[in-house]
Parts: structure tokens; sequence; C-alpha cells
């Protein structure tokens, strides 16, 4: 059975056949997945906004036009971002949500988020940083744990944000933790990059979109966002399958990542959930999964992406611990996992207020 | 649509829903001093049952286990998966049901352009009291619903972008220290037993008259703009304001007003562009409500 949220995304007339109760469910649930802005849009763009009934329709309409202020903030900020890193000549590449809007990517479609995410080769970090902060974004405090985590240990600065505008920037220099395997050469990710409508303004290309999102969503392990994810997958999947040479082109840059695996799971789980339309069905993808963990893990996914408010059963909660922890080891081999694990649980319970 | 003006409406064993006006709440708690407290605030109100849509289905519960939820337990708001506030002391439950309802409706309720605003009327014409947090527009609006205006809200100011019409948003009024043995003077039976001990001192929930309640759902256009200013020992000050510095203050008490953008600005222009506004300062409640009683007499 597919969460309500998904059957109205592939179906958007099924809205004029829901009732008051299909409609508290459709708002909770698409709330919880991040996917309210989406649908309102979605709705909007076939002509059934003015047709549903007047109460969802506010939650819908009003989150529809958070996403567009939110999307027209974004631009204006991205520009400044680019203005700081031209000061050490670092080219801005984007990533994830603020890609989707600079590139006009199907994803963009009612997409919220919170930071811009940016990728910058790895010896030019530090200057990346002084870049920003110069320019007016500020680092938290940390303690030394949390330092050693993020500089050392995974892949990223701390998010710095901005003293006065309050936006976030995460820089990154890959798209997965140092300590993860596989590794990825983010130079390939880099030379790739594609330009947008605006100079200087530069995102992974499309095809790298979605393997970052792929890999992003099935190894590092956090489902909390998972069926948002999926439906930004279906979508930029839907429009890198209109080429006739979609499938080639995907898992010859899966495979030259070493993303087969992330790209597999993303087009098998598109498939299961939105009916994507892309030219195969991932089978020819080297998995090199065993078919039974193969089988375990996706119904683990599959389990993970349903909403916890409004099924049935503990499943979807189990399955997301699972991934969890599967993603922690992903990311980081026992001997860093453990300690980190200890600290963090250590810390959490001095902070009882 | 919502039912009987009959209070919360049980939808099963721990469930219960009503209707506020623009927005239908249902709670899932198994408090029971919360559950009281609630069929005494909006015992009036429309009922929200099964085959209701509802808005914000939300969750009051204690959340701690073992020794801490015996020595000082606390309770958490929940809505869906989301737990967005800090937990309170549990005797705080219907404080902090108050307190989750607005953050809901602030997060999310962009298809209207919601004001930090009390709004009352008469009949269907509303005088809307643009103002901050310790402005005493809570102890003003419950002034004037003691004395015959109907209440449509506290805390939002909710305006239809399509009709620029104000529609209740009828919570809890809430008091806050001397206003609260003020109100239960005035209003004998309608002040919650319970006074809240907080870190912004003490408060006490008023609860919504019968004839506000009643008129629930009907919307009312804005007729006059009062920007209220409480200090203690203050002379009664009323000032007829242009319309554009009216505009400013409403502007600025928009919670959603940027994200509206342009549209936010047309909105709010026409939805007071006939409206009389006015600034009152005052250190007495009941000259500001002659003040109030006055500038309705002569529009």
């Amino acid at each position: 059975m597919l969460p309500l949220t998904v059957q109205v995304l592939r179906d958007p007339a099924r809205a004029l056949r829901l009732g008051p109760d299909d409609w508290t469910t459709l708002v909770l649930e698409a709330r919880d997945a991040g996917l309210l802005a989406r649908l309102g849009v979605r709705l909007e763009k076939h002509g059934l906004l003015t047709e549903i009934p007047d109460a969802p329709r506010r939650h819908l309409e009003g989150m529809a036009r958070y996403a567009a202020k939110l999307h027209t903030d974004i631009r204006t900020e991205v520009g400044f971002v680019r203005d700081a890193l031209a000061s050490r000549g670092i080219d801005l590449v984007l990533m994830k949500g603020a890609a989707y809007v600079a590139a006009d990517s199907p994803a963009a479609e009612g997409r919220i988020f919170e930071d811009i995410d940016l990728l910058v080769p790895e010896p030019q970090i530090a200057a990346a940083e002084d870049a920003l902060v110069e320019a007016g974004w500020t680092r938290p405090a940390l303690d030394d744990h949390d330092t050693r985590y993020y500089y050392e240990w995974m892949h990223q600065i701390p998010p710095l944000m901005h003293r006065e505008r309050g936006s976030l920037v995460d820089v990154h220099h890959n798209i997965v933790p140092r300590t993860a395997k596989p590794r990825i050469d983010a130079d390939k990710l880099l030379t790739q990059a594609t330009p947008t409508s605006e100079p200087g303004i530069y995102t992974l290309s499309p095809t790298d979109r979605v393997l970052h999102s792929a890999v992003h969503l099935f190894n590092d392990g956090d489902f909390t966002s998972g069926l948002r994810d999926l439906s930004d997958m279906d979508l930029m999947l839907t429009a890198l399958g209109a080429d006739e040479n979609a499938a080639e082109l995907l898992g010859g840059r899966a495979g030259d990542l070493g993303l087969t695996r992330p790209a597999y799971d993303a087009l098998a789980l598109c498939r299961h959930l939105f009916e994507t339309p892309f030219p195969c069905a991932g089978d020819g993808f080297e998995r090199r999964r065993g078919r039974i963990t193969n089988w375990l893990l996706h119904t683990c996914f599959v389990h993970a992406v349903q909403p916890l408010t409004t099924s049935k059963g503990s499943w979807p909660n189990s399955a997301r611990l699972a991934l969890y922890i599967r993603g922690h080891v992903l990311k980081m081999p026992l001997h860093f996992l453990i300690p980190h694990l200890a600290y963090k649980t250590y810390r959490s319970a001095l902070m009882k207020p | 649509m919502t039912g009987e003006a009959s209070g919360p409406q049980r939808v099963n064993g721990r469930e219960f829903g009503w209707s506020i006006g623009a927005f239908n709440v249902r709670v899932r708690t198994n408090l029971s001093h919360l559950r009281e407290s609630a069929a005494f605030i909006y015992g009036r109100h429309p009922g929200a049952g099964a085959g209701t849509f509802i808005d914000f289905p939300v969750r009051v519960d204690s959340t701690d286990i073992g020794p801490r939820r015996i020595f000082r337990p606390r309770v958490t708001f929940q809505i869906g998966e989301r737990r967005p506030l800090y937990p309170a002391p549990r005797r705080h439950a219907p404080l902090l049901l108050e307190s989750g309802i607005n953050w809901a409706i602030g997060m999310e309720m962009h298809g209207y352009l919601l004001l930090h605003a009390a709004v009352v009327a008469r009949g269907d014409q509303a005088a809307v009291l643009p103002a901050p947090s310790g402005s005493g527009k809570s102890t003003l609006a419950a002034g004037l619903m003691a004395s015959g205006w109907r209440l449509l809200a506290d805390e939002f100011a909710v305006i239809d972008p399509a009709t620029g019409r104000v529609h209740p948003c009828l919570k809890a009024v809430s008091l806050k220290e001397a206003a609260i043995p003020l109100m239960r003077d005035r209003l004998p039976g309608e002040v919650l037993p319970e006074v809240y001990h907080t870190v912004r001192g003490r408060i006490g929930l008023l609860r919504p008259s019968a004839a506000s309640a009643q008129a629930i759902h009907s919307p009312a256009r804005i007729r006059w703009v009062i920007s209220p200013q409480f200090a203690h020992g203050q002379a009664l000050d009323v000032q007829r304001v242009p319309r554009c510095e009216a505009f400013i203050t409403m502007a600025s008490n928009t919670f959603n007003y940027t994200i509206l953008e342009r549209r936010g600005f047309h909105v709010l222009a026409d939805a007071m562009g006939q409206a009389d506004t006015y600034v009152l300062s005052h250190g007495d409640l009941d000259a500001a409500i002659a003040a109030v009683d006055r500038i309705a007499a002569d529009g």
C-alpha cells in the first residue's frame, strides 16, 4: 500500500476523490514528509488547487507560497555566496536543494530546505571558509569532539550562519565522508559541474545530482526525509529518462564514480513508489550484492519511507533504525564509530534539563 | 462541517476535536487535567469529530521514562512526527497546547495573512489591535469581551487574502499577572482556576465568551485598527493616525508578510482600506474600553 502522499503525487486527480478524513491524513503525512509544498505546486500545475476543499487548500497553497518565497531568497543569497568565494578565486558549485533551484531542475518543485550546500576542492576548503567568514558568515561554537567530527572524520566543515541574514552555508569537499567506503573522487564531480543561467554559479551535473541524492539517502542512513528524497529522484530521473541514451549515461557515470549500488537502489525504489519512467529497470547495473541481501535491504527501504504517524505497526521505525545503524557503519569504521556514539550518549545524558 | 456547539468531541478513546474557527484541532492525550481544561475553555466551541478535516492533529503526553516521570514530570507537544517545542512541566499542559497550536499555525498557514494582533468585533465590524507582547492587547481584548464585544482572536488575526476578511481564530485568552485576578472579578467562572508560574511571570487562561464561540464561523471586515500601548499610570490618549502609518504597524506585526511578497502588501492594504486607524495609549483598562467604545460609536 503506497502512502497517500505518493498516490496523489502520482495521480493528482486523486485529490478530487478524497474525503475529509483522507485530507487530514494527507496533510499530516505530507507535512512530515516535507512534501506539502510539492503537493501544492503539483496540484496548482494541474489546475486542481481551486477544486479541492477550502480548508486543506490553505495548507497546500500556503506552503507552495512559502517555497516560492524561499526560492527567491535563495537565489539572492547564492549570489552573495558566489561573490564571497570569488574573492578567493573559488568557483561556486551547488548541490542538493540550492542546486535544484539554481538549475531550474524539476526537483525544485515545491522544494524546501534550510542550507545552501556547495562543493569545493579539498585543498581550497580553508580558503572557502575564510572567504565566507570575511563576508559575514560565522562559525558555530563547537567542542573538541565535534570539531574533530567535522574536520577530520566527516566530509564537511560545520555549517556557517550569516550573522545578519541568517542564511546557512554547508561547505563540502566530497559527497561522502572521508571515512566512508566507497571513496568517491570529488574532482570528477567538479570537472562535470554545469553552468546555470546565472554567471559564476554552477551545480553538479544533472546525472551527478541524482547520484548524489541516491548515495546520500541509501548510504547515509537517514530516512527522515526519505520519501522527499525519492520524490526528488523520481523527478530528476524522469527528466533524464527522456534522453534515448539515458541508461548508458546514468550507468556509465555511476560505474565511473563507484556508485552503481545507490543508482540501482534509486531506480528500483523510484520505480516501486512512483513508476518512474526510466528506460531500464536498473537490473543491468552491476550491484555485487546477494539476492537475499538485496531483497532485505529493499524491504527495509520501502518500510523506512512509510509515514510513521499514519502507518500501522512499528515496521517503519524498525526499518529506519536498521538503516540508521547501517548508515553509520558505512560512514565510519567501527573504531571511529564506537567512541563517537559513546561520546554522544555521554553528552546527551549530561544535557538533560 | 463542524458539529454542534458542544465542545470538544470525542473521536475515540483518547482523542477529541473541536473548531477554533479558521482551524480544526484534534488532541490526543492521556492527561486528564488537559482534557478537563480543554472541556472548560472550549466547551462552547463546535466539536470536530470523525468525518471532519482536522488542520492540526496533535498529541500532548508525558514522554519521560523511569524516575524522571515521577519527580519532575514533563509533557511534550507533538504534531505528526515532530516535537517542535521544549517539554513543559506536566501541570502546564494546557499552556503547552496553546503554544503548540500557535506554532503550527505560524509555521504553515500562509494561505492566510497572519498578524500578531487581538481582534474584537461588533457584529461583522472588527477592531484589530496589532501589537507585540507586553502592549496590553490581551488584557484590553479581554476587557472588551467582558463589556460585550465578541472576541475573534487573542493572538492571531487571520485574514483571508481572497476577501480581506478576518476569520476567528478563537483560542484561550492569555492573561498575565494582575490581569488574572482582574478578569476573575469581571468574568466570574470564566477564568481557568489554575495559575501557571512561567519564566515570563504568571499566566492564566480565560475562555472565550459564549457569544464569541457562537459566532465562530462568522468573519468580519476590518473597521478599526487600534494600536494599544499600556503603561502604568499613563494618561489616556487617543490619536487618530493616517491610515498609511497604521499600515506600517499592521505590516510590522504580520508574521508572514514577506512570504506573500507583493501580494501581502495588496491584501493588507485592501483589508484595511476602509478602516479608521488609531493609537491608544492608556494606563487604565476601563478608560481604554470606554475609548474603544467611543471610537466605535463615532463610526
